[in-house]
């Protein structure tokens, strides 16, 4: 085994929130050697689909959300993915095993979590208060903003106010302006999403060209990943990104975590060691390395348990006339957070967002089909196609413990132990599916649909993948405090979404963000 | 009978074409060529050959399969995807996966037969206009 020379940071992943936590470190503590560890590639724009001939099927294969799905199609060379038993769970997990993590196969709908999501135990009498507020991290939701280039419209009603966007909102289309006149004949609260994507150019990079498939990879760089945002300005500052270094397993000796251990391309081993390891590789690889490591051991740890995921229902509704098809960002045009709120007189606990999306693919609606063969799925198709409003329930996930990420007895091919995911839907979450579907017809009927099309629960949703190493004041309740670090041994911060006790009802890559900048902040101040 | 008579037919069977709506008529799938798309596709997928073998044997023979009237053949293509439902999925993900990328059919469904990029989609920008009535409500959002 090779040993490497010492650095005073080394960070496991690349994603938001390891790009972001590399970032803030570089310029609070600019004499700090730090280093970044990413199993997967450089994505080059040219190597993505959306140009080609074959990019609807792409999505299904090599080029879909899925690492199960792309390992099963031959594995995607830039995306160094690991197999994810699934079978246990209803929904299934999806990420990007690259540099810049999944942000750079996500729909970059980017909305913060909101006040009451830091409170729900105290407010609401469920999950459990976060070690710190809104307020706290609000700083940092600034910053992540400035950093990512956020479109969207500062003013929602339904946030305390905002920073200007970095950017104007998205076009909403057809689509979005119908719904939007539905949630203003119902009475009801609506926004145009912001979007970590650019609508004018800003950091560098060009704006976006609505062509709609953001998942395949944004070839234009208008979608904020952060391999075009946080890495680039933080290896300006001297961070140094190691690509294609599989990591194996955190050093632990004597109580303290003191290096890691990684495979390189050629599958040489090498000893990487550290002052800090800082660990972010989303719920379940964080989960799976730190477990693979010897870490949660005790059967009272909460590390792996308490994954949430964020369920999702959609409505579709059917028009006589033409709306927009496939065009614009296919995860982001607005949303309502009418719903948002614990109203006990609804039979459950918390709320969800009502988000308006777009269409799919001509291919991915056909295959959503069922049967997707046969003449009437032929007519269904036809009538659906370039006809429909998409509606989406995004439920908020309280916290269980049976809901947890454990490891196989067995070694898989990159060196760690299998890994497994086990989750249920909770009655609450069914029970605010089965009232959201009630609201979802409301607008649907006010805006003029002749039929609506239902899909709860779609297997490839697991897009957030959140809550196994929770942090928290109490190391009997969490797995790290609330600046990331670890209650079982000192040197060793996770600085993902593993972290979040709660989830709110909203995408957490903002969030993700935003905790990791205030991470780093408080390790620059402690040791700068 | 020509094992391309009876490919031609099956995918015929799982996208038949015809008007499907008033403004829209879709071919069918062998005459995009989605039968040559899953010969192809068979020559490198076990799965796919046994499948296709299945439903032959289903309807008693390849010639059998061909002659018999569409609501036969959808019957036999119901019992082969409830017995076989992964293997059954392959066929159909891959005979719709040609067709629905097929320039002609993009046509008849009256969208662009060109990838997204490098054109991307014209919209129009965001009308805040259409906001007043959120604006005058008020803040809505919890104070805690």
């Amino acid at each position: 085994m090779a040993k490497e020379r010492p650095v005073d940071i080394v960070i496991v992943g690349t994603g938001m929130g390891g790009a972001a936590f590399a970032w803030q470190m570089s310029r609070l503590a600019p004499k700090l050697k730090i280093l970044c560890l990413e199993r997967g590639k450089w994505l080059k724009p040219d190597a993505m689909r959306a140009a080609s001939p074959d990019w609807q099927s792409a999505a299904l294969g090599a080029w879909a959300t899925s690492p199960n799905a792309r390992l099963a199609a031959g594995g995607n060379p830039w995306s160094a993915d690991y197999a994810i038993d699934d079978g246990e769970s209803p929904l299934k997990p999806l990420m990007w095993n690259g540099v810049g993590g999944s942000s750079v196969n996500w729909a970059a709908h980017f909305p913060r979590m909101k006040p009451s999501d830091f409170k729900t135990h105290s407010l609401d009498g469920v999950g459990i208060d976060w070690p710190y507020s809104y307020a706290d991290l609000e700083p940092f939701y600034d910053l992540n903003d400035v950093m990512t280039g956020v479109c969207g419209l500062d003013g929602d009603p339904a946030y305390p106010p905002k920073s200007k966007r970095s950017t104007p909102p998205l076009p909403i289309g057809k689509a979005g302006e119908r719904a939007g006149q539905a949630f203003n004949k119902l009475g009801w609260h609506w926004w145009p999403v912001d979007a970590a994507i650019n609508t004018a150019p800003y950091g560098g990079r060009g704006a976006c060209n609505n062509c709609g498939p953001c998942l395949l990879g944004c070839m234009r760089g208008a979608k904020s990943s952060c391999d075009l945002t946080y890495l680039p300005a933080a290896m300006a500052n001297g961070v140094e990104v190691r690509s294609e270094c599989l990591v194996q397993r955190v050093v632990v000796e004597n109580g303290r975590a003191t290096g890691v251990i990684y495979a390189d391309a050629a599958g040489l081993l090498h000893e990487q060691p550290a002052t800090f390891i800082v660990v972010a590789a989303n719920g379940i690889g964080t989960t799976r390395l730190l477990l693979a490591s010897g870490l949660g051991r005790d059967p009272a740890s909460v590390l792996g348990r308490y994954l949430m995921m964020h369920p999702v229902a959609y409505a579709r509704g059917l028009f006589d006339d033409v709306l927009d098809g496939p065009a614009g960002p296919v995860g982001a045009a607005l949303y309502s957070h009418e719903f948002y709120e614990t109203d006990v007189s609804r039979g459950f606990a918390r709320g969800f967002q009502i988000q308006v999306t777009r269409e799919n693919s001509p291919l991915a609606q056909a295959l959503r089909l069922s049967p997707a063969w046969g003449a009437r799925a032929q007519r269904d198709l036809a009538e659906e196609f370039h006809h429909s409003m998409v509606l989406m329930i995004v439920t908020e996930d309280l916290p269980d413990p049976d809901n947890r990420v454990t490891l196989l007895d067995k070694i898989e091919t990159d060196g760690l132990p299998g890994v497994k995911m086990r989750y249920a839907v909770s009655d609450n979450t069914k029970a605010m599916i089965d009232w959201g579907y009630g609201r979802t017809s409301d607008i649907l009927k006010a805006a003029g649909a002749k039929r609506e099309i239902r899909a709860p629960l779609p297997p490839m949703t697991g897009w957030h993948l959140l809550g196994t190493a929770r942090m928290g004041d109490d190391p009997r309740r969490s797995f790290v405090d609330a600046s990331g670090r670890c209650h079982e041994v000192a040197g060793l911060i996770v600085a993902d979404g593993s972290v979040m006790p709660t989830v709110g009802a909203v995408n957490p890559g903002s969030t993700i963000g935003a905790m990791a900048l205030k991470m780093a902040s408080e390790l620059a101040e402690e040791i700068a | 009978m020509s094992s391309s008579k009876f490919l031609a037919t099956l995918v015929d069977s799982i996208a038949p074409g015809g008007v499907a709506t008033e403004a829209v008529t879709l071919p069918p799938a062998s005459l995009v060529g989605c039968d040559l798309a899953l010969a192809a596709a068979m020559s490198g997928s076990s799965n796919l050959r046994a499948i296709v073998e299945v439903i032959a044997e289903r309807a008693g023979s390849a010639e059998a399969f061909v002659g018999s009237k569409a609501s036969v053949r959808a019957d036999n293509l119901e019992t082969v995807q409830r017995d076989r439902p992964d293997q059954f999925a392959s066929l159909v993900t891959v005979t719709q996966a040609h067709y629905y990328t097929h320039p002609q059919v993009l046509a008849a469904l009256n969208w662009p037969a060109r990838p997204p990029q490098p054109a991307g989609h014209a919209l129009p920008p965001f009308d805040e206009g259409l906001l007043a009535p959120v604006r005058a409500r008020g803040a809505i959002w919890r104070e805690c």
